[in-house]
């Protein structure tokens, strides 16, 4: 469909004789909340990981915004507007919170090779970065080493480093991993405010959570798509039922 | 406050030791202050980039070749001397660079090693130039005004150029291009999914280290007026390694601080015994262990003075 901010076509990707992915087909319009779940090991990740561009697929092709990406690496990915947020938070533990999304905004905002002004400094990168850490409630860390986080704030300056540069679609792998009751609801509410705004592919194993915020629901069992509809058609669907919900 | 302290005793050092009407002092904190300069460059990738490059001697012996060699074919202008250590060194910097900053850890570290050695046995085997045994420069790098021939002249040329370097290093691992190169130290793959093309960025680190490295270089072979295969040995890049781990990875000080201390240890040591590695090599693994920034972390009172 012309339509699709994304589509991937015919995804193969093996480990050895694991098929973590098998002919997966899959289209997220612009705008809209595309969950994807699925049984541990049912190569969510692998599969987010192969947008981003982490990952070579072995076959198939990803196109995002008309343009076939499959071959494009990682950084330019990043650059074209497709942002990853981390299962396991991936931030920079030596630097402070601002210092984390500073350096996302720094990564879109022309060359790095600027070898004398501070970069700590500049309001170019700061003003975006404090806006983004308000955003996701961490307005009272802006100086907090990452390293002296929790886990939870760490979650949450995971979601600023992606939603900093107002990407054109966000991958989102399992932002409420490890999360406590009333922090996840604080990160659902937030995604649900950025709901028609930011397009975003969300891995959740959170079934309340997915069925409050998605448009649309993938199902990957064994790298497969078992099925794909609105939250009402995958809660009815019995080969969901029968392989992932489980009742 | 540590970092003071040992400015201001390098800066006495020559009227010091011309008072005490010991000469010696001065050529011994000079090498000091050149191999602090060398550590400093190290520093810089290692410290800040997580590069753990075994072969940054090499540079050394490119500054002091740039010397012996053009002083034998009758060049002695020092300005000419040093141009063509920063164009070697950098040339090869890029070429080594482009090979070893493929891969990081312990295939980084045997590439570098690798390269280095490559180079150390080229020196042997330039015969002309002194082969083994290196060569003698009897004329010094000529710089105009700046009479290297006078050690007061010499000590505080070299001590104004550690003070540039200690400032340029603060400025450049606090500008956009040190927040990407200490990025990617700590999550490369963050890196890149952030949008940065990491690999140019620590292309251009290396080179920016290698060619500050050669300046030691250049200094060095003036101070001993020789160049040798021994300046690229691997034991020396070894050493380097052991200054910036001793003195605090990653400081700004802290390989300033390890030279310093390790130079002064072996001189004190090899008063006292021939075995100085005894008392040495555990000192330098009770630092590694004991304190996560070296010398400099143990001074520190607050975490902004360990950076």
């Amino acid at each position: 469909m012309s339509g699709d901010i994304l589509s991937v076509r015919g995804l193969f990707k093996s480990f050895g004789s694991l098929m973590a992915t098998f002919n997966l087909n899959m289209n997220v319009r612009p705008g809209e909340i595309h969950a994807i779940i699925g049984p541990n090991g049912a190569g969510k990740t692998t599969f987010i990981s192969q947008l981003a561009g982490e990952l070579k697929p072995d076959s198939g092709s990803i196109i995002f915004e008309g343009r076939d990406i499959t071959a494009m690496p990682i950084y330019k990915r990043a650059r074209a507007g497709l942002a990853r947020s981390y299962q396991i938070s991936s931030v920079f533990l030596e630097f402070t919170a601002l210092m984390n999304v500073a350096l996302a905004v720094q990564a879109q905002g022309g060359h790095s090779f600027r070898f004398w002004e501070a970069a700590a400094a500049s309001n170019e990168l700061n003003g975006p970065a404090k806006d983004a850490l308000i955003a996701v409630g961490l307005e009272e860390h802006f100086d907090t080493p990452v390293s002296r986080m929790g886990h939870g704030e760490r979650r949450q300056l995971e979601l600023a480093m992606v939603i900093v540069n107002k990407p054109k679609l966000l991958l989102l792998d399992e932002p409420m991993a490890g999360m406590s009751p009333k922090e996840n609801q604080a990160m659902t509410t937030l995604l649900a405010s950025m709901k028609g705004k930011t397009t975003m592919v969300l891995i959740e194993h959170d079934m309340e959570a997915v069925f409050a915020l998605a448009d649309r629901i993938s199902v990957l069992v064994y790298g497969a798509m078992i099925a794909c509809g609105t939250p009402d058609e995958i809660r009815a669907n019995k080969d969901v039922r029968a392989a992932y919900l489980g009742d | 406050m540590l970092a003071f302290a040992i400015l201001i005793i390098l800066s006495s050092v020559p009227v010091v030791s011309t008072l005490m009407g010991q000469p010696f002092y001065m050529t011994f904190f000079l090498r000091i202050m050149i191999y602090a300069l060398a550590a400093l460059s190290l520093n810089l990738i290692l410290g800040y980039g997580g590069l753990v490059g075994f072969g940054h001697a090499l540079y050394i012996g490119i500054g002091a070749y740039s010397v012996g060699i053009l002083v034998s074919l009758g060049v002695t202008n020092g300005w000419i001397h040093l141009s063509a250590a920063v164009i070697f060194s950098l040339a090869v910097a890029l070429f080594t660079g482009a090979i070893s900053l493929r891969v990081t850890g312990i295939p980084f570290i045997m590439i570098t090693l690798a390269f280095a050695q490559m180079f150390f046995f080229l020196a042997i085997s330039l015969r002309q130039f002194g082969g083994d045994e290196g060569m003698t420069i009897p004329v010094l790098s000529n710089f105009g005004l700046v009479d290297l021939g006078r050690k007061s002249v010499f000590y505080y040329a070299v001590f104004s150029i550690l003070l540039f370097y200690l400032y340029c290093s603060w400025r450049l691992i606090n500008s956009r291009f040190g927040m990407v190169l200490r990025g990617s130290k700590g999550n490369d793959r963050r890196m890149n999914a952030l949008g940065f093309p990491t690999f140019r960025y620590r292309l251009a680190a290396y080179s920016i280290s290698a060619v500050m490295c050669s300046l030691a270089g250049v200094l060095l072979a003036n101070l001993t007026g020789f160049a040798s295969p021994d300046y690229m040995a691997w034991s020396l890049s070894g050493e380097l390694i052991v200054m910036v781990v001793l003195g605090g990875i990653g400081t700004l000080m802290g390989p300033v601080v390890g030279a310093m201390a390790l130079m002064l240890l072996e001189e004190a040591l090899s008063l006292c015994t021939d075995h100085r590695m005894i008392v040495l090599g555990p000192m330098i693994v009770f630092t590694a262990i004991i304190a996560k920034r070296g010398i400099v972390g143990l001074f520190a009172t607050s975490e902004g003075e360990r950076r």
